[in-house]
């Protein structure tokens, strides 16, 4: 089944396509809703609550457009509008939240030090590049994709996301080389 | 020493690995489907409740063709185009303007009442208020007209078929005079709702003279009737009863007589009522026919749509003047937007049917009545120009006529409105 069948079997009340896209994208938008909220029962709320909102909306969806970007725009959307409405600070890179408890395989390429780096360096950043980051780097998004989930000008993406990309490369730049030295 | 800087994809690089380690082995939990689905609603079906954008396209379309219905009976009723081919008269509201409903004071028995009028008469005094029933006016309707024609026989025989044709007939005709000079007078009966159908089609057998048309209430005489009649029977009926109990050779005499006078009455009564009511129902037409004057000339009236109407003006001056015509008249009117010039010219007799066809040339033909005129028993050859054209020319009606601009910019409007609200929809519309 493609995406496109499974949407327009959904558009029809089919429930099993509609089953097959959620365990499809279900660990996707976890893994977004987490990197945002860094609160695991919120996320797990947060993508139940996208899903809902997707099986509602199906029948506005034209089939030929891809799914994820879709799921992920009301996923993003309702993370930020309750953020807002809770006036609480997006808080995506908590220092505080205890690192991830297994170490996968791709935790050996990647050292504590350079993990710890990344993560000040990203926290220096404004929340909505931290989000740009996540959108591009985590969930995959094409940068078309990431502005409109944002609501941002194609422009406005990329030379932040350029901005964004060089601050970082200058914050690990220092960590790295004072490691090395 | 120097800090070296790594390159942007490596910056990429340890993103990609930061992000996938931050979230680890943290995955959906895996009965999130079995807790989603029971929350789902019924399955979306039957679309038209779901999402604005699933009825607001044929909530408009509907609206559009209800809009180029409206305007499109709107442009076929009201416009200036219409009905020009063909004007037929359409029954004229004579009922509704002649017999109008009475009001709450005029109140008769029911017609099934009338209608039993040999029954006994009822004992009770007029019937209770429900079975009353308003009556409406009773109007005979009179008309009269007198026409010149150029053959009388043929102008009665025409008058006939149009009077049976409407469901009527030819209730009296006289014919007087010699051969050459016959005139006729012929009473026409027509449904009273006919009747001005009648005189529109009796106008073009000739040349009117004169016509009048008049009405005579007669609801009163016909309440007035109705009671008489009623108070008769009650008569009779007493009678009979006395007949019954009458002991006397001299009183049964007495009261046969008093019985038939009162009969006698009641069946004149009854005739009057009767005649009152066809009166009603079929109104009269006096046609008065008279022969056209000897050596009367032809004459014609026609109405041609054409553009152009000042130069089509001036090339009919001069056809006339070149058959020795004299152009009398112009008169340049602007109707409806349309430019009108009412033309009145004079041609020799024997070049109307000749000035005719080339007039009938200049456009479309609308409208085109020509009048015989009388067989002079001497041929003389009139000095002057005598046969009249009435001619008119109108432009045609304009494209760009009221009408037709609504019946295009409607439509075209409520699909501009409808591509735009789309294209808002879409955009709107989550990725």
């Amino acid at each position: 089944m493609t995406e496109e069948e499974a949407v327009r079997r959904c558009q029809t009340g089919d429930r099993e396509a509609f089953r097959w896209l959620v365990e499809r994208y279900q660990d996707l938008l976890y893994g977004t809703a987490f990197l945002m909220t860094r609160d695991e029962a919120l996320a797990e709320d947060m993508v139940q609550e996208a899903f809902l909102a997707a099986w509602r909306g199906i029948r506005g969806m034209d089939p030929r457009r891809p799914v994820r970007p879709w799921l992920v725009r009301i996923l993003v959307n309702r993370v930020l509008s309750r953020q807002r409405r809770r006036s609480l600070p997006s808080v995506p890179l908590d220092e505080a939240t205890p690192l991830a408890g297994g170490v996968g395989a791709e935790e050996a390429a990647i050292t504590q030090a350079l993990r710890h780096s990344v993560r000040r360096a990203l926290l220096s950043l404004p929340s909505a590049d931290q989000h740009l980051l996540l959108l591009h780097y985590y969930t995959g998004l094409t940068l078309p994709e990431v502005a409109r989930v944002l609501g941002w000008r194609e422009g406005t993406v990329k030379s932040r996301l350029h901005r964004a990309l060089g601050r970082l490369r200058a914050a690990l730049g220092e960590g790295q080389g004072g490691k090395e030295v | 020493m120097a800090h070296q800087q790594p390159s942007l994809e490596d910056v990429e690089r340890h993103l990609r690995d930061f992000f996938r380690t931050e979230v680890g082995a943290r995955r959906a939990p895996a009965d999130l489907w079995t807790r989603l689905a029971p929350r789902l609603e019924a399955p979306p079906a039957g679309g038209w409740a779901l999402g604005p954008q699933r009825w607001l396209a044929p909530a408009f379309a509907l609206s559009l063709l209800l809009l180029m219905g409206v305007s499109l009976a709107w442009v076929l009723t009201a416009s200036p185009w219409r009905g020009e081919e063909a004007a037929a008269p359409t029954a004229p509201p004579v009922r509704e303007g002649m017999r109008i409903q009475a009001g709450p004071s005029v109140a008769l028995p029911s017609p099934q009442a009338m209608e039993g009028e040999r029954a006994p008469a009822p004992q009770a005094p007029p019937a209770p208020p429900g079975a009353l029933e308003t009556l409406q006016r009773q109007v005979i309707v009179t008309a009269a007209m007198t026409l010149e024609v150029s053959s009388v026989e043929e102008a009665v025989a025409r008058a006939r078929a149009i009077a049976e044709g409407l469901g009527g007939y030819v209730q009296h005709l006289s014919l007087s005079g010699g051969r050459e000079r016959t005139t006729a007078t012929v009473t026409l009966r027509v449904p009273q709702d006919q009747v001005l159908i009648a005189l529109e089609r009796l106008r073009p057998l000739g040349k009117v003279l004169d016509q009048s048309m008049g009405s005579q209430d007669v609801t009163e005489q016909v309440i007035d009737l109705e009671a008489r009649l009623r108070s008769l029977r009650q008569q009779e009926e007493s009678l009979l009863r006395l007949l019954g109990r009458a002991q006397s050779v001299g009183d049964i005499l007495a009261i046969e007589r008093e019985l038939s006078r009162v009969r006698g009455e009641i069946e004149r009564l009854q005739g009057q009522r009767e005649a009152l009511r066809r009166r009603v129902e079929m109104a009269t037409i006096t046609l008065t026919l008279l022969p056209l004057p000897t050596g009367s000339p032809p004459s014609a009236s026609l109405e041609v749509a054409t553009g152009e109407v000042g130069r089509r003006v001036e090339q009919v001056e001069a056809m006339v003047a070149a058959r020795r015509g004299v152009v009398e008249g112009v008169i340049y009117r602007v109707e409806d937007g349309r430019e009108r010039a009412e033309v009145s010219l004079r041609v020799f007799r024997k070049d109307l049917p000749d000035v005719l066809n080339a007039l009938e040339g200049l456009g479309k033909v609308r409208r085109k009545e020509v009048q015989k005129g009388a067989s002079s028993g001497e041929a003389v050859a009139p000095a002057e120009p005598d046969a009249p054209i009435a001619l008119t020319l109108v432009e045609p009606p304009g494209w760009w006529t009221r009408g037709r601009v609504l019946a295009i910019a409607l439509p075209g409007g409520g699909v501009l409105l409808l591509a735009l609200t789309l294209a808002l929809l879409r955009l709107r519309r989550p990725l």
